[in-house]
């Protein structure tokens, strides 16, 4: 059974007009910003350029700060979604029924309510050498100096980004899994995998699991892009080099150099094509969803 | 020599596609005032599409339907003043049972003690006395089709449609509710439109008898015409409850 | 020895325990926070201050450093933010729910997301820059509104469901036009849902600070940008105050709804 359009919208020239116009409030500036930014990096336009060029691109090709860059965003996003997620399931299944109304589920939307700066306004207070770590360690006598605490923060690991990021996120996923848990109806598949001789590791291995991760996947990819494109805890917890990708590409675009521009404008583009096939692979399965 | 008058209700060559499917093929009929017409046809067989088009929620390729010699096919769902009833009983589920029930009086502009006026012979009747201040997730399958039909009456439409209304519930609620429902459309003197695939239904509930299936309509003079032809399946029925009597025993007098 | 399938087993001490340690950890940050903001010289290696003062928040409130007017520009932007990305998503969700390939248009409202807020900030500044938006309110609301409308989206599509449009056709022919099947059937059942839309793109604007930064290009003064000024220039204690202000409209709502929380994820 069609849902039915014809209440608000009888005429089908006029509907595609408006269904134009509210698609293209999303989709025309991002196309508009990418465009841009490819026709920059390939010296169509922009303050210096010359006309049609391949010297941006071709740089890429010997190691740049540029595929430095890259390289360290996608370690620090995988290695924080591998985290969050560890973390998030076995605190989730683990703690599920404890934590399940009253203090323990509300607790969980406190850090909902953080955002980035003030992640790293945290992180910050927390992580650095006379932070609040560090003034525990050298009570029980383990340093002597804050010089002495493991930097965790603006070293070369981006160790304080990762952290920064699994902490807020590991809530979030909680949340998630717990939701999934329920609507997907784990506890009756589980208890009908017992009934056909899984024992307890099998169930977690060939149910839970397989079941929780393929529908959380679509917002684990968003995750993902969300900590590789990140750009306040980075830019507060993180060292100089080497640096996240949105970092860098702000740095180059406001230099006084201006021959710089093209390549803050080239990771632009790298990074919207590479998150936007992980989105579109992420929600593929979600295509066909729509009412018949 | 008067001219037959012209019938309440006539259908004429409806006809409706989707795609390369014919699910409607020139369906026509004609249906006096205050009768039921019941059709009976299978799953699929285009039944929901034709109350459709009839209450104005879907279009036809062609045809004509006309209530008291209007052309209804131009006109709006909300002017047509033909009720639809689906299978599910659909109360909104935002509103108690009495503000479903006024729903369409509300909408009329009618106060306070005329819609009490209203709707109160129609409380009696279907029993909801007891039900009227509570919200439909309350209420069981049964008493959420009662309000449902009650909202329906109570703007007093002059055709209603019906498709399958009962087909949800138990089969001692459903024996109930076409009682009722025969009850009812007498004493409120509905004209009715009701689709079913259940043929005991049908003869239940129905005036008339029609049945419609791969999109085409066979309209049946009367009840004996409906109940000899083989498309009705009465026969069969028949014969399987015949066969099954002879089979059993008859118990041993004590 | 496995509790028997469907009986609630009791809850042991060890997870009565971790449960209690995730509880407190959830809080240590507004608890810290709330310290820092009131702490009167609080120097390594001290685990507590060794005093407190009011000093902090009294100067972030008496509005020389421009702080009230910093929470004021936030709520302004958020606010008009979220009511234009709501209404408009409310329209655009209907039209897209309604059409053959609604999963296409889902995904398409994920555009925006493909590029993190300071890199599509950047690449559309020369536009922001001929359309005379940067450095302005205005463009800040703009920039935002295209994150907000997209998410919007996603949250409130879920409402067209074919439950819905047979409750519209039934509306209809008891007898109700378009306007009042929005108003008597539509709103009433949608006014959870427009809630959650209307939250997520309050908070999405309220706690951005690349879109502030690139298009706003300082000049605009967001809590967000303050709570980092402050952090770079080494005073702490005004940062956290920063910080609190930003988070406790946010906290609250959310401890006062949880349901607020629940979007498309």
């Amino acid at each position: 059974m069609r849902i039915s359009a014809r209440s608000f919208f009888p005429e089908p020239a006029r509907r595609r007009l408006w269904l134009a116009l509210f698609a293209g409030l999303a989709v025309v500036p991002p196309l508009l910003g990418l465009g841009y930014a490819l026709a920059y990096s390939l010296g169509l336009v922009g303050a210096l350029a010359h006309g049609f060029t391949g010297e941006h691109w071709a740089k890429l090709l010997r190691t740049s700060d540029v595929t430095r860059a890259l390289a360290f965003s996608l370690a620090v996003a995988a290695v924080t979604v591998l985290l969050a997620t560890t973390l998030a399931l076995c605190l989730s299944l683990a703690l599920r029924r404890t934590l399940g109304r009253g203090l323990g589920a509300t607790a969980l939307f406190v850090p909902l309510a953080l955002p980035g700066v003030v992640a790293a306004l945290i992180g910050f207070q927390f992580l650095g050498g006379a932070g609040v770590l560090g003034r525990f360690a050298w009570n029980l006598g383990w340093i002597a100096s804050p010089q002495d605490f493991p930097a965790l923060i603006f070293d070369r690991h981006g160790l304080g980004i990762v952290i920064a990021h699994a902490a807020l996120a590991v809530p979030l996923l909680m949340l998630l899994f717990a939701r999934l848990h329920a609507n997907e109806r784990i506890d009756e598949f589980s208890a009908l995998a017992r009934t056909l001789g899984a024992n307890r590791l099998a169930v977690l291995r060939r149910v839970t699991l397989p079941l929780l991760l393929r529908r959380a996947a679509p917002s684990l990819s968003l995750l993902f892009a969300g900590v590789f494109g990140a750009y306040e805890i980075p830019l507060l917890l993180g060292a100089q080099r080497p640096e996240m990708v949105s970092i860098l590409a702000r740095r180059k675009f406001a230099l006084f150099d201006l021959h710089q521009r093209p390549e803050a404008f080239l990771v632009a583009v790298i990074y919207a094509t590479i998150v936007l096939t992980l989105v579109f692979l992420a929600f593929r399965k979600q295509l066909p969803a729509h009412v018949t | 020599m008067t001219p037959p008058a012209l019938p309440f209700l006539a259908v004429e060559a409806l006809a409706k596609r989707f795609g390369p499917e014919r699910v409607l093929d020139r369906v026509g009929f004609t249906l006096e005032r205050e009768s039921v017409l019941a059709i009976l046809g299978r799953s699929g067989g285009g039944k929901t599409t034709l109350l459709k088009i009839l209450a104005g929620l879907l279009s036809a390729d062609s045809g004509r339907f006309l209530l008291e010699g209007c052309d209804l096919l131009t006109v709006p769902p909300e002017r047509r003043q033909v009720v639809y009833l689906y299978q599910e009983p659909l109360l909104f589920p935002h509103l108690s049972v009495r503000e479903n029930l006024v729903f369409g009086l509300r909408l009329r502009r009618l106060d306070e003690a005329a819609r009490r006026a209203r709707i109160e012979p129609l409380v009696e009747r279907l029993g909801l006395a007891e039900h009227l201040e509570k919200m439909p997730a309350q209420l069981s399958g049964g008493q959420r089709q009662r309000v449902a039909f009650g909202r329906a009456l109570a703007i007093q439409p002059p055709l209603l449609l019906l498709d399958e209304p009962f087909g949800s519930l138990d089969a001692t609620t459903r024996t109930e509710m076409q009682k009722l429902f025969r009850e009812v459309a007498r004493q409120v003197a509905i004209t009715a439109i009701f689709v079913t695939h259940d043929v005991k239904e049908a003869l239940t509930v129905g005036d008339r008898f029609a049945h419609l299936a791969n999109g085409q309509l066979k309209l049946f003079a009367d009840r004996a015409a409906f109940v000899a032809d083989p498309l009705s399946g009465t026969a069969a029925e028949i014969a399987f409850w015949n066969s099954l009597a002879s089979q059993t025993p008859s118990p041993p007098r004590a | 020895m496995s509790p028997e399938l469907g009986t609630a087993s009791p809850v042991s001490w060890p997870r009565r325990a971790g449960a209690a340690a995730l509880i407190v950890l959830c809080w240590l940050p507004v608890a810290y926070l709330a310290l820092l903001s009131l702490a009167r010289d609080w120097a390594f290696p001290a685990l507590l201050p060794p005093a407190l003062t009011l000093a902090t928040w009294q100067r972030a409130l008496a509005g020389n450093d421009g702080l009230v007017t910093s929470f004021a520009t936030s709520a302004g932007i958020a606010l008009l933010v979220a009511t234009l990305a709501t209404a408009a998503a409310g329209v655009a969700s209907r039209i897209f729910a309604t059409h053959r390939h609604r999963g296409w248009w889902v995904l398409a409202m994920h555009a925006p997301f493909a590029l993190s807020p300071v890199i599509l900030g950047t690449c559309l500044l020369y536009f922001f820059i001929q359309l005379g938006l940067v450095g302005s309110a205005a463009g800040v609301i703009a920039a935002q509104f295209i994150f907000a409308y997209a998410y919007a989206v996603i949250v409130l599509i879920g409402f067209w469901n074919p439950h819905i449009a047979a409750l519209e056709d039934l509306a209809r022919t008891l007898g109700a036009g378009k306007r009042q099947v929005l108003r008597r059937v539509v709103f009433p059942l949608a006014r959870p849902l427009l809630a959650v839309a209307f939250f997520q793109t309050l908070l999405l604007s309220w706690f951005d600070y690349g879109l502030a930064a690139v298009i706003g290009a300082g000049k605009v003064p967001v809590l967000t940008l303050r709570v980092t000024e402050y952090m770079i220039s080494g005073d702490v204690r005004l940062a956290a105050v920063c910080a609190l202000l930003l988070i406790a409209p946010p906290l609250a709502l959310l401890l006062l709804n949880r349901r607020l929380a629940t979007a498309a994820a």
